[in-house]
């Protein structure tokens, strides 16, 4: 295992970030778009690059996330906490449903279906606007208070989501450390070989979309909460394909990575956005970029920088396959 | 508790129209070493595919220990005892020698795994059967290396293990020494024969020298049916 | 009278699925590759086919070239670019097809700007055909009987010819068809164009239809997956029935149900997998 990828410097990296990024930003709204983004990617990494399943569909749980919240606290007050606990019970049960749909094919034909079925939620979301607000959204969401005082101020709610962020990228370490993280490894690896040594493999698998799902809406929740509108693009394919972008771009190898994929994206959409608006023209040749030359993203970057500076002998390579 | 540990009856697998396996009669004693012999494409393979669950039966019985487990899924196999290795190593590549055979003794439990606030370390028990496993195969000095960069006789060894590991009743091994150098064949005889004195043993292979000198029983195939 | 109606609407709608899915599934067969750019060069199809009727083109010339021109460019895209990327892991032929989409989609807006447009029927096909008190725009008509032609060329293409031999063959394996003295880099070439090719000649024909607007290429994509899951991909018949069944069942919803007939074409997808997981045809 490289140094930087154990549990507690993980982890402390992701300390490090929240100190951090008030430092370097002075928009507090961005700053927490980076923190609700960076869960949300870390669990899309959990099926990526744990579980070796590239899901199209994480916008449907940051939607229902969203909506969940817009519901919850437009028209019936409910309080804060509960909502994100609900949050996150919905979109670990959605997530079931479409990871046991979505795993009964497998390659590219899951990913394919992951896909339809994010249009799927979207077209739900579009057709029943009764519930959803429709193409106008639920507008007028309010962020949380504590202890009476309301958490209005961008640089407040700040420190709320990076509560929760720290919390989340914490269980997100432990489920990969645990025994279960580790079987879910081993099915990316070889899948055939962990059902032929007793593994439920789709079972593993549907129980790894569940915690996504349920950390995607979480996310979704907060961010509805952020930006105080839970709108119809949240549950767009286009939220389904960021988030998927931001994880590989930030390397599928390590959970910190996926915080590095948000900021990045984020940060670089931020610039760029202010000057051209078809910036992201220059977003699809940064992906085809990438896979040609950073496929293991910004975190492998980090980790060869890492050892170019720190190490004095490289990392053991693995040697060339003997065919 | 009868003396026959892995039975099947009329056993029949077809891939579409073709008949992989028809009529196998099989009658496993328990605590022996059985091979299976015959010509490439006698359908060898399809017979542990279906003893493991891994093809479905089109055709007949397979009973463990007098209990019929003909449409029992390939992981609820291993729970009751059975485990294999493939003639093609399949191992976790990019993990170490001691995660594979700690993931195969965790399979023999695999609910616990489900668990995502557990770790691995304290379930002592299947640590101590890759231990166990590790000093069996004679491993110990590269428990902790990746299992990819094994040696081809190492990696063979480890296949055989990862079966091991699972401490089936009834352990069936698919060409065990497909590949290996001579000094690895003698290991590996040793091994399967150690292994018949508290298993059952059912094994695929293609050196005769081996079959005669270990097998208690021989089963000879031919084109998907039993010859002998 | 109605759902006569809608049935041919469904039909020519879901003959242009069938394009979009059988250029889906050569480019997959022979490549092993998804194209994320499939809907892209839908989009491209279908803007290079306003852009020429605006200049003064016919339709009847604006089509064929709109097909070439997309073509081309991507048979270009896939000497210059594709053909490195097919030995790394599918995600990565994910990443580079989805950005060379968001490529082209901006590209698209910059060129011809984000409100879209319409393209007019061509000429001789602007009036309607009447049969008793049925009453149908002869352009749909026209686009039924021209796909369904080009079904039986494609069909000839892919079951009765050494191209289509190729690219089964192709599939199968790449080093084989080197041994077999086939130039495989150009075959692959050429037929990552024709596949798009396909998608770009959909959307020319869906032009005068629904008219263009930027986004056109994303929903196209996801049904061309939708019809590919439940068909299989690499099988003609299944991407025709299919498609048929997609188009069919979005064009009566709408008389049925307007806000909800998109909708209905993923919760039947959802039914199909839920009851028959390899999909109508049962192949994986």
């Amino acid at each position: 295992m490289h140094p930087l990828d154990k549990p507690a410097v993980q982890f402390g990296l992701a300390v490090l970030t929240v100190a951090v990024l008030p430092l370097f930003l002075t928009s507090g709204i961005l700053a927490t778009e980076i923190l609700i983004f960076a869960m949300v990617v870390a669990a899309c990494n959990l099926l990526l690059g744990y579980t070796g399943l590239l899901s199209f569909g994480q916008g449907i749980f940051f939607g229902v996330g969203t909506y969940a919240a817009g519901i919850c606290l437009t028209r019936w007050q409910v309080p804060v906490p509960l909502v994100l606990a609900g949050s996150a019970i919905l979109g670990a049960a959605i997530a079931t449903l479409v990871g046991w749909l979505s795993i009964r094919r497998q390659g590219v034909y899951f990913v394919m279906l992951t896909l339809a079925f994010s249009q799927l939620f979207y077209f739900m979301a579009y057709t029943f606007s009764g519930i959803t607000g429709g193409d106008n959204g639920l507008l007028g969401v309010p962020r949380p208070s504590l202890g009476g005082a309301e958490l209005n101020a961008p640089w407040s709610y700040y420190t709320y989501v990076a509560v929760c962020f720290l919390a989340i990228f914490a269980i997100l370490v432990m489920v990969t450390q645990s025994t279960f993280g580790r079987t879910l490894i081993a099915i990316r690896e070889n899948e055939g070989r962990a059902a032929a040594i007793g593994f439920p493999t789709r079972l593993f698998k549907i129980e790894a979309f569940a915690i996504s799902g349920a950390v995607t809406a979480f996310g979704g929740a907060l961010h509805a909460m952020l930006i105080g509108v839970a709108p119809l693009s949240n549950i767009e394919h286009h939220t389904s394909e960021l988030i998927l972008i931001m994880t590989i771009i930030g390397g599928s190898s390590s959970l910190f990575g996926s915080v590095l994929g948000a900021g990045f994206y984020l940060l670089l959409a931020d610039a760029l956005s202010a000057v051209w608006p078809r910036w992201l023209l220059l977003l699809g040749l940064v992906l085809v970029a990438v896979a040609l030359f950073l496929q293991r993203g910004l975190w492998g970057l980090v980790e060869r920088l890492y050892d170019a500076v720190l190490r004095r002998e490289p990392s053991p390579t693995k040697p060339a396959e003997e065919h | 508790m009868t003396d026959i540990a892995l039975q099947t009856r009329g056993l029949g697998v077809k891939y579409g129209s073709f008949n992989a396996l028809a009529d196998v009669d099989l009658a496993i004693r328990r605590n022996s070493v059985h091979s299976i012999i015959g010509p490439n494409g006698a359908g060898k393979t399809t017979l542990f595919h279906a003893l493991t669950g891994r093809v479905r039966a089109s055709a007949g019985r397979i009973e463990l220990d007098g209990q019929d487990i003909t449409t029992t899924s390939d992981d609820d196999r291993v729970r009751l005892g059975i485990a294999r290795s493939f003639q093609v190593t399949s191992l976790f590549p990019n993990l170490t020698l001691r995660e594979n055979l700690r993931l195969a003794a965790q399979g023999r439990t695999p609910w616990q795994a489900l668990a995502p606030w557990r770790r691995a370390e304290s379930n002592t028990s299947a640590l101590a059967i890759a231990d166990e496993v590790i000093s069996r195969l004679e491993l110990g000095a590269v428990a902790g290396r990746i299992a990819g960069e094994l040696s081809h006789g190492q990696q063979r060894r480890l296949e055989v293990g990862m079966a091991i590991a699972a401490r089936p009743r009834v352990i069936l091994l698919d060409e065990p020494t497909s590949g290996m150098g001579i000094d690895d064949i003698e290991a590996m005889k040793e091994l399967i024969r150690d292994l018949g004195r508290d298993h059952t043993v059912l094994f695929i292979e293609h050196n005769m020298g081996i079959v005669m000198n270990i097998s208690d029983m021989v089963t000879v195939m031919r084109l998907g049916r039993k010859l002998v | 009278m109605i759902y006569l109606f809608q049935i041919l609407n469904g039909i020519g709608l879901g003959m242009l699925y069938f394009l979009l899915a059988v250029g889906l599934s050569v480019i997959f067969g022979l490549l092993q590759f998804v194209n994320f750019a499939h809907g892209a060069f839908y989009l491209l199809g279908a803007y290079l086919t306003f852009d020429l009727t605006q200049r003064g083109f016919s339709f009847w010339a604006a089509m064929p070239m709109a097909t070439l021109i997309v073509a081309g460019i991507a048979a270009a895209i896939e000497a210059l670019l594709l053909h490195r990327i097919y030995k790394l892991p599918h995600t990565f032929h994910i990443l580079v097809t989805v950005g060379l989409a968001l490529v082209i989609q901006e590209l698209v807006i910059i060129a011809w700007g984000p409100l879209g447009g319409s393209v007019p029927a061509p000429e001789g096909l602007q009036g309607v055909v009447i049969a008793g008190d049925f009453i149908y725009p002869q352009y749909r008509l026209f686009t039924i009987g021209f796909t369904a032609v080009l079904a039986g060329l494609l069909w000839w293409l892919l079951e009765g010819t050494r191209l289509g031999a190729i690219v089964r063959g192709g599939s199968e394996s790449p080093s084989n068809m080197a041994l077999l003295g086939y130039n495989t880099m150009r075959i692959n070439t050429a037929v990552f164009g024709f596949g798009a090719g396909l998608a770009g000649l959909a959307g020319a024909l869906a032009a005068p239809i629904r008219g263009v607007e930027p986004f056109m290429g994303v929903e196209a994509l996801s049904v061309a997956f939708v019809v590919v899951v439940i068909g299989g991909m690499g099988s003609y018949t299944g991407a025709l029935v299919a498609g048929l069944l997609v188009g069919i069942v979005q064009s009566v919803m709408t008389t049925v149900w307007p806000e909800g007939a998109r909708l209905m074409i993923y919760l039947g997808m959802a039914l199909v997998i839920a009851t028959m997981p390899r999909g109508l045809l049962g192949r994986a």
